[in-house]
């Protein structure tokens, strides 16, 4: 388990000032949205009103914004010959809202795809530019929740950028990785 | 990528869903959680809703005489031979539509059958199996019938459930059930064979053929008495088989519960007085103080509710009187002209005798979106936009009404199905129908009773809306005297068993989405190849086994089938699946109608069982 770099408090009644504040930090800031019958995703979200914090579960785990059903690799343009045009810069993500067993899933993916013999280079080019910002479970999320059997919650221990546990009307802050403890910006 | 909310295109729990697109192409089908029908779940079928969009069994282009034809060519050619077959009047064209069209395409039928085709013979397959136990239900509760949402049937704290195939026929409804079971609910399971759920069952009431009738009056009776049977009732309890001490603990079970949930398929329960002693079983618990007694009458097709509230029913009004769908089938030599819009005929009377009502017609239209034996005889046939292909909406079982979404292009010349309608009406009256959708769902909004006040920006919204019609006509009373149990047509010591005609796994085999979807459709594939279903033990007396044939004799006829044992069907008992239509029909003879309601249901017969002579 990794330390936090350093811990901060935050009133509750700040967090939308500070989640304003994190969506000028990358190209796209993801999390929990409600569409109208009333199923949380994980999407882009355009406004700081758009994001659902009293969530227990989403029903596409945000693991899926790194490792998307359906991706495109390259294209092949016509041409004498064909050229094959690689993909662009990812966009700079900020994942906002993440349970600490999800979070406990992006490491398992991390794993698999970029620490072995063979990394993934689409899903490292992804991964390398979105920033964790994990929500802490103050009470079970979900009835079927199992998270304490697994070790994997209900507080992240690592792998967060930032973890946000609300404790009565307060926020604890925690940072997780150097670019925050140091207030660079984010990748 | 894109996600669309939509509801699931097959039964009538009507399971809400979401659908994972990247350009045109479909990549995931996702259960909503909050959906009140399904609640995080899908039922096989369900998961594989996206088949339908990528099958390869699509009608793709226009046929006349099964040969490909221009657009122009085939309305042309349909609107012709409807109008040659109109002026032997309206009455000999007959309209029938699928129960699984949406509310905006079943209104255009409507407006099409009646003020186009000008014909009262207008009806919809839903309506076929549901009208039976709907109107039974409605009769008695004096109000138009809506199911409780599905959720619900989780919080009873005792399940009277009238059919034990319930997770065939609406999987989520017995995921409920189990769901409550687990919780400690007391389920009680009435049913003269066994299809799965007596596992879970307290209480087990198995009764002889025909005789659920009579069983239920005397519960009703015994409920709202002392509980004592005098001796009439003692003695036609006798008659149905059923145990006084177990009638008695039924009896005792639904005296004490708190929270009843009724809970039935309409395809099992097609008998209108039925259903309407299980409303009053209700209406008395809940004047004797139970905190809550509902009726989940289960429907069977997806937008049941909705194409019938659009007015999907034969028109009768003072001397007219419409067709229903098995009338229209099978009314020998009246129709001669056909119009089928997303519908398979022969799962309704089979091939054989789909091919006997070719004959007798003029012309056959088919509109629709898979090749089934309906569109192989018809004279035009026009391919029409499916499920995720064009914007519309369902209502579901409790009336609330959802969105469907257009996530595909119809595949080849496909075209949506109001498109098709105003193409075929426009050379016969002027078209009454509306030219985009918006303006279609006003004209809804206009008439049809209960959808007057539907914010539709809000349905398409993702957020449903309510609709409760009136209730048209007098109500009958249809808790009568006792029923008498029927004798079994050509009982005699030849014939010591009783064959009965009933719904099993492969109720869809023959359904056209079930075939369109590649995966279904292989999971169906052994639902296709006739049998029957007797006990192990009738086997061994017979010194056959199961895979071999065996010959049944009834008053009707006989045929020879492959057996296939299970357990829970009793040893006098010959079970037959309803999807072999022929077969039920040459051996449990022709479908009983009810003409209040179009219902149809074979009646159980006396069968004999024999090896066939040479095996
Ligand atoms: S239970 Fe019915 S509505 Fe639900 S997923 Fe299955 S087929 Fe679809």
């Amino acid at each position: 388990m990794m330390p936090a770099l350093a811990t901060y408090s935050l009133p509750a009644n700040r967090l939308e000032e500070v989640i304003d504040r994190l969506m000028a930090c990358a190209d796209e800031v993801i999390g929990p949205t409600r569409t109208p019958p009333g199923d949380v995703f994980f999407d882009v979200i355009g406004s700081v009103d758009d994001i659902e914090l009293q969530y227990g579960n989403s029903l596409v785990p945000p693991t899926s914004v790194l490792l998307p059903m359906a991706e495109e690799m390259f294209r092949v343009l016509p041409g004498d010959p064909p050229r094959i045009e690689q993909r662009g810069l990812e966009p700079s993500r900020l994942l906002f809202g993440v349970r600490p067993c999800d979070v406990a899933a992006i490491q398992r993916l991390d794993h698999f795809f970029l620490d072995g013999e063979f990394e993934d280079d689409l899903y490292g080019a992804r991964r390398s530019r979105t920033m964790i910002v994990a929500l802490a479970c103050s009470e079970k999320a979900d009835a079927r929740c199992f998270c304490s059997c697994c070790d994997t919650g209900p507080y992240a221990k690592e792998g967060y950028d930032l973890q946000l546990s609300l404790v009565d009307n307060t926020y604890l802050v925690e940072v997780g990785s150097k670019q925050r403890a140091s207030g660079r910006a984010p990748p | 990528m894109g996600r669309r909310f939509a509801i699931c295109p097959f039964c009538g729990c009507g399971c809400g869903m979401y659908l994972e697109v990247v350009g045109e192409q479909m990549f995931a089908v996702l259960p909503s959680q909050v959906h009140p029908a399904g609640a995080g779940r899908l039922c096989l079928r369900g998961w594989q809703a996206g088949g339908l969009i990528e099958s390869n069994r699509r009608l793709l282009r226009p046929q006349i005489g099964q040969q490909d034809a221009s657009w122009e060519a085939a309305t042309g050619a349909a609107a012709d031979s409807l109008k040659s077959v109109l002026q032997e009047g309206p009455q000999a064209i007959g309209v029938l539509c699928g129960g699984h069209l949406t509310n905006e395409e079943a209104f255009a039928c409507r407006l099409y059958s009646t003020e186009a085709l000008g014909t009262p013979n207008l009806d919809s397959s839903a309506r076929a199996v549901d009208a039976g136990s709907i109107w039974g239900l409605e009769q008695t509760f004096c109000m138009p019938y809506r199911s409780p949402v599905l959720s619900e049937i989780a919080n009873s704290d005792v399940i009277l459930c009238l059919n034990s195939n319930l997770s065939w026929e609406s999987p989520q409804a017995a995921g409920y059930i189990m769901e409550a079971a687990e919780a400690g609910a007391t389920v009680i399971v009435i049913d003269e064979v066994d299809q799965g759920l007596r596992d879970l069952a307290a209480l087990y009431v198995r009764h002889k053929l025909g005789a659920r009738g009579a069983l239920l009056h005397l519960l009703v009776e015994s409920v709202a008495g002392s509980g004592g049977l005098d001796a009439d009732g003692r003695n036609t309890l006798e008659q149905t088989g059923v145990e006084l001490e177990t009638f008695r603990e039924a009896c005792l079970l639904l005296r004490a519960a708190k929270r009843l949930g009724i809970v039935f398929s309409t395809t099992a329960l097609q008998i209108p007085e039925e259903a309407a002693h299980l409303a009053e079983l209700a209406m008395l618990r809940e004047a004797s103080g139970a905190e809550a007694a509902n009726v989940f009458a289960l429907r069977s097709d997806c937008n049941s509710v909705g194409v019938t509230d659009m007015g999907i029913a034969p028109v009768r009004e003072g001397e007219i009187r419409g067709l229903s769908t098995f009338e229209m089938l099978t009314s020998e030599g009246h129709l001669r002209g056909l119009v089928v819009f997303a519908e398979a005929v022969e799962k309704f009377i089979g091939e054989g005798q789909l091919q006997r009502l070719r004959e007798q017609l003029e012309f056959l239209l088919c509109v629709g979106c898979f090749e089934t034996a309906t569109s192989q005889l018809a004279d035009v046939v026009l391919p029409m936009a499916g499920w995720g292909e064009c914007e519309g909406t369902f209502t579901c079982h409790d009336g609330t009404i959802w969105p469907l979404p257009k996530v595909a292009s119809p595949p080849g010349e496909s075209r949506e199905l109001a498109q098709i309608l105003r193409d075929l009406s426009a050379t016969q009256v002027p078209p009454a129908l509306a030219a985009d959708i918006m303006a279609l769902r006003a004209q809804i909004s206009q008439h049809v009773p209960g959808y007057g006040p539907v914010d539709w920006q809000q349905v398409t919204s993702g957020q449903p809306a309510a609709a409760v019609p009136a209730l048209g006509n007098d109500t009958q009373d249809l808790v009568g005297p006792a029923r008498e149990i029927p004798e079994l047509a050509g009982t005699s010591p030849e014939r010591p068993h009783a064959l009965v005609v009933r719904h099993d796994e492969g109720s869809w085999a023959f359904d056209a989405r079930a075939r369109g979807a590649e995966i279904l459709a292989r999971e169906l594939a052994d639902q296709r190849t006739p049998f029957v279903v007797i006990n192990p033990e009738t086997c061994r007396q017979l010194e056959t086994r199961e895979g071999r044939s065996i010959s049944i004799s009834t008053t009707f006829g006989s045929e020879v089938l492959p057996i296939r044992c299970s357990a829970g069907v009793p040893g006098d008992v010959v079970m037959l699946p309803w999807q072999f239509r022929d077969i039920a029909q040459a051996l449990a003879g022709p479908v009983h109608l009810d003409t209040r309601t179009g219902s149809a249901h074979h009646l159980p017969v006396a069968a004999s069982l024999e090896i066939p002579t040479g095996t």
